[in-house]
């Protein structure tokens, strides 16, 4: 009976905690940034907070079923396109998209709506394209949805009547402030554990560590890994939107390579099959890469005076990435939550 | 309208791609990692091109080769034995870093502009061969593909090691228990890798007289796809879809109507998603998916 | 003897024949698995005990035959179909969720059944109580000595509330004491859950014990099927124990 009282009292605070941790956590660098930093580090710190988005977004999805997804920014790019067609004012969309139908240029919607829209979007284009993806195996599974990105990012530089191809899509308006972007953070961490935690995410890891056993408990997998699809999709693409509101501008080669490459960099350097290392990853990864990136235009050591070096920032973080799948592939958490 | 140039144009670039799958394949067979870092070796050779491109022929293409081999060998060496008995996923990420690496590393040396490189010039010379315009490029190109597939395929086949390549490509567990050991076969097939990189570099670089840091990307791109819908551990099976991936994209080039022709990349890619949706184990699986109760 | 063959209710394995390639895993074997008994599955290694529950349970199909649940063929189905229809197994190395909780493992298969999350994990915990292992439940499952790890095994399968139940092996690993355990338990899940029960083991201290009827096979075919004391002195069956010298008859 003992168990019994434990195991249901104690469990709803116990529940909660790890995700008021991380959130507090995350709230408390933030102040501590704005408090004690210059203006530049607060658009540094509005940049590190949407990438905690994307990636936990990511996480939710290849953290649970396991698959390492090398196609997610799609639904990044489909939710910064659909916000920036949502919220850049219709006069401009009217100059920059001259052949865009009325009822497109005419929308304008609340920068906040419009996010949420993006991410509703970016979920139903993830329904529609990685409901037969999902039947596929992991690694099929992973290079099936690099093929998706490829297609969207094919769509994205030719498509210039919607999207202004390579010249990307300017006069989205500033709408991503730090406090947005902490906001919407907290969403994302939360929504993250509420699904992991959910009779799915439960069941989809269980696919993951053994998909066998896990067929002989009843979990059919697909649909499973269907709902943690669309579930990363909607909080990537409200990550895709919060990224459109800082740049101000939507262009193909945001959401390609490098930024896959980026997010899987820091999911690996955390730990993948834990929320608090998507978490840790993003904010070990980012701080690495700003330290590498403002190395860039050369320094000086000693005597010694090296001038610049581009993409010092994406091949530290490669070097980092490796590193911790040699050393410790689990990542810096292990794999493991904080709480 | 078909014309006989586009065929030739295809079938010649579909060889190109062909080469590249069977890199890849190569590897994925016997380590179950499929390399994204080929792209890698593919931009070492070309930059290995500019470097040497005044050098006699056949030098040039030595040293090539060299480059290819030693980068090939190397990261087996320092990037993928620590990792080797990873999983699948792991194994993917990893490529994926030292390619990016690679790419990332030379930019920081040389910068990301491309450069131009003049190599074989007299490969763009055209001849008329039964009527037809054609350029020597082409030819070399096919010609190149042949002798390279069907030497693998000798290696493959006659030789030790790669009878050793081929057991663990169909299975690796058995393999190894016959006695095939995993640090003889997984640098040879590395190294057959970079022999086959080298020549998919010269090639594209006589083609378009232009270096530049990604040359390797879309080559890798299509010979990762290759792999997967040719199925998975199937060499053969690689090549095939090499080929016809390939040749499609240069096909659809010309057939496809003006307006479409600038998606024709997506064209493939859905095709390629397609066939993967139908059969998900890949055009001709291999018994390597089934994991034994 | 044998039991009357009351399809409708059984699960049956009619004319199974398993062909891998250049190996004939079973030749033409049947099966039948009455509502409520327990039936044990022996043989030496390789004789196909193991090919024959994957069969059953939907992991390999059959080269030939059919597999009837309660007399519906489910012949083509997945594994998870066949959970959904009353059908659960236990593996030979357990296969545990081994970075969840033992709680987890077990309550993700009672959630199979439908019922609520919280209704789950009483039921859950309930269930980790009855094998003793309600002191570990927030610990990693890969963590667990084997003991421990072999019973959350049968726990979990448990957990779906199947009507038919096949157990690989669930006495390797553990002691003398653990295995006269075991078979009380396995008893005690007959007898309250009432769902049917099919045992491969080597260990004759746990079949002998309980197991109503016995099928052996050899050489992928059914060389008797008959109580635990014809079986001991059954010369077809001595002689393929004899044959592989590693198993005795205990």
């Amino acid at each position: 009976m003992a168990t019994w009282a434990w195991a249901g009292g104690g469990a709803a605070g116990r529940a909660l905690a790890l995700p008021a941790a991380l959130i507090l956590g995350v709230a408390a660098v933030a102040t501590a940034v704005t408090a004690f930093g210059g203006p530049g580090l607060s658009e540094e710190l509005t940049t590190a907070l949407v990438f905690l988005v994307i990636v936990v977004g990511l996480y939710t999805f290849v953290g649970t079923s396991g698959i390492v997804s090398f196609g997610h920014m799609a639904f990044m790019g489909v939710g910064g396109y659909s916000f920036a067609l949502m919220t850049v004012p219709p006069h401009l969309k009217g100059l920059l998209l001259p052949e865009l139908p009325a009822a497109l240029r005419l929308l304008s919607v609340q920068p906040v709506v419009a996010a949420v829209v993006a991410g509703l979007v970016a979920a139903g284009f993830a329904a529609v394209v990685g409901w037969p993806l999902m039947r596929l195996s992991p690694l099929a599974a992973a290079i099936a949805l690099f093929a998706v990105l490829n297609i969207v990012f094919v769509v994205a530089t030719q498509a210039y009547g919607i999207t202004r191809g390579q010249e990307g899509m300017t006069g989205v308006p500033a709408s991503t402030s730090e406090w947005t972007a902490l906001g919407w953070a907290a969403v994302a961490i939360a929504a993250a554990y509420a699904f992991q935690t959910s009779r799915v995410g439960l069941r989809l890891r269980c696919a993951r560590e053994d998909e066998l056993a896990a067929q002989a408990i009843g979990i059919g997998v697909v649909l499973e890994r269907f709902v943690a699809l669309l579930v990363s999709a909607f909080i990537i693409g409200v990550g895709g939107a919060l990224f459109a509101g800082l740049l101000q501008v939507v262009s193909p080669g945001a959401f390609y390579i490098d930024m896959t490459f980026t997010t899987i960099a820091m999911l690996v350097v955390g730990g993948m099959r834990s929320l608090s290392g998507a978490v840790l990853g993003t904010a070990l990864v980012f701080a690495v890469q700003e330290v590498l990136r403002s190395l860039e235009n050369g320094f000086d050591v000693g005597p010694l005076s090296v001038t610049s070096l581009p993409g010092l920032d994406l091949l530290g973080v490669a070097a980092l990435g490796l590193l911790v799948l040699m050393a410790r592939p689990s990542g810096v958490t292990g794999g493991r939550e904080l709480l | 309208m078909i014309s006989l140039q586009a065929i030739v144009d295809a079938v010649s670039l579909g060889g190109l791609y062909a080469l590249a799958a069977l890199g890849v394949a190569l590897i994925f067979g016997v380590m179950r990692l499929i390399n994204f870092a080929h792209g890698g070796l593919i931009m070492l050779s070309a930059y290995g091109l500019w470097l040497w491109s005044a050098y006699p022929v056949p030098l040039t293409i030595l040293l090539t080769v060299g480059v290819a081999v030693v980068a090939a060998l190397a990261m087996e060496r320092v990037a993928f034995r620590p990792v080797r008995n990873a999983d699948m996923s792991t194994l993917l990420v990893a490529s994926f870093f030292v390619s990016s690496l690679l790419q990332n590393g030379w930019i920081g040396v040389y910068g990301s502009l491309g450069k131009s490189v003049s190599v074989f010039p007299g490969l763009l010379d055209r001849f008329d061969v039964a009527g037809l315009s054609i350029y020597r490029l082409d030819l070399v190109t096919l010609g190149t593909t042949a002798v390279l597939l069907a030497t693998c395929s000798l290696v493959l086949t006659r030789t030790l090691i790669g009878l050793q390549i081929r057991a663990a490509s169909e299975n690796f567990v058995a393999a190894r228990l016959l006695g095939v050991r995993a640090d003889r076969v997984i640098p040879a097939a590395f190294a057959m890798s970079g022999v086959l990189a080298a020549p998919v570099a010269i090639l594209l670089v006589a083609r378009t007289g232009y270096v530049y840091p990604g040359i390797g990307l879309t080559p890798v791109l299509i010979a990762f796809l290759a792999t997967v819908i040719g199925g998975m551990g199937n060499l053969l099976g690689a090549v095939a879809a090499g080929f016809v991936l390939g040749s499609l994209t240069t096909a659809l080039q010309s057939f496809l109507p003006e307006a479409a022709a600038a998606y024709r990349d997506a064209f493939v890619f859905g095709g390629v998603l397609l066939v993967l949706v139908w059969r998900p184990g890949g055009l001709l699986p291999t018994k390597f998916e089934a994991e034994r109760v | 003897m044998n039991a009357p063959p009351q399809v409708s209710e059984a699960l049956v394995g009619q004319g199974i024949t398993v062909q891998f390639d250049g190996l004939r895993a079973l030749s033409d074997v049947d099966l039948v698995l009455n509502p409520r008994e327990i039936l044990g599955l022996i043989g030496p290694n390789g004789a196909g005990k193991t090919t024959l529950v994957n069969v059953l349970s939907g992991y390999v199909k059959p080269t030939r035959g059919r597999v009837l649940l309660e007399g519906r063929d489910v012949t083509g189905t997945t594994p998870s179909t066949r959970v959904r229809k009353g059908l659960a197994r236990s593996f030979q190395g357990t296969r545990l969720f081994r970075a969840l909780t033992v709680l987890e493992n077990v309550e993700a298969g009672v959630l199979a059944t439908g019922v609520g999350r919280s209704q789950a994990r009483g039921r859950a915990l309930s269930l980790l109580a009855r094998f003793g292992l309600e002191g570990r439940v927030k610990q990693r499952a890969g963590l667990l000595p084997a003991g421990d790890q072999r019973r959350l095994g049968v726990a979990r399968a448990l957990a779906v509330e199947p009507r038919f139940l096949l157990l690989d092996e669930p006495a390797a690993g553990l002691n003398e004491v653990e295995s006269g355990e075991l078979v009380d338990t396995i008893r005690t899940i007959r007898d309250e859950f009432g769902c049917a029960i099919l045992v491969i083991d080597h260990d004759m201290r746990v079949i002998m014990p309980l197991c109503e009827r016995i099928q052996a096979l050899s050489f992928g075919r059914t060389i008797a099927i008959a109580a635990p004391e014809a079986i001991r002195s059954d010369p077809a069956v001595i002689a393929a124990y004899l044959g592989s010298q590693e198993e005795g008859v205990r």
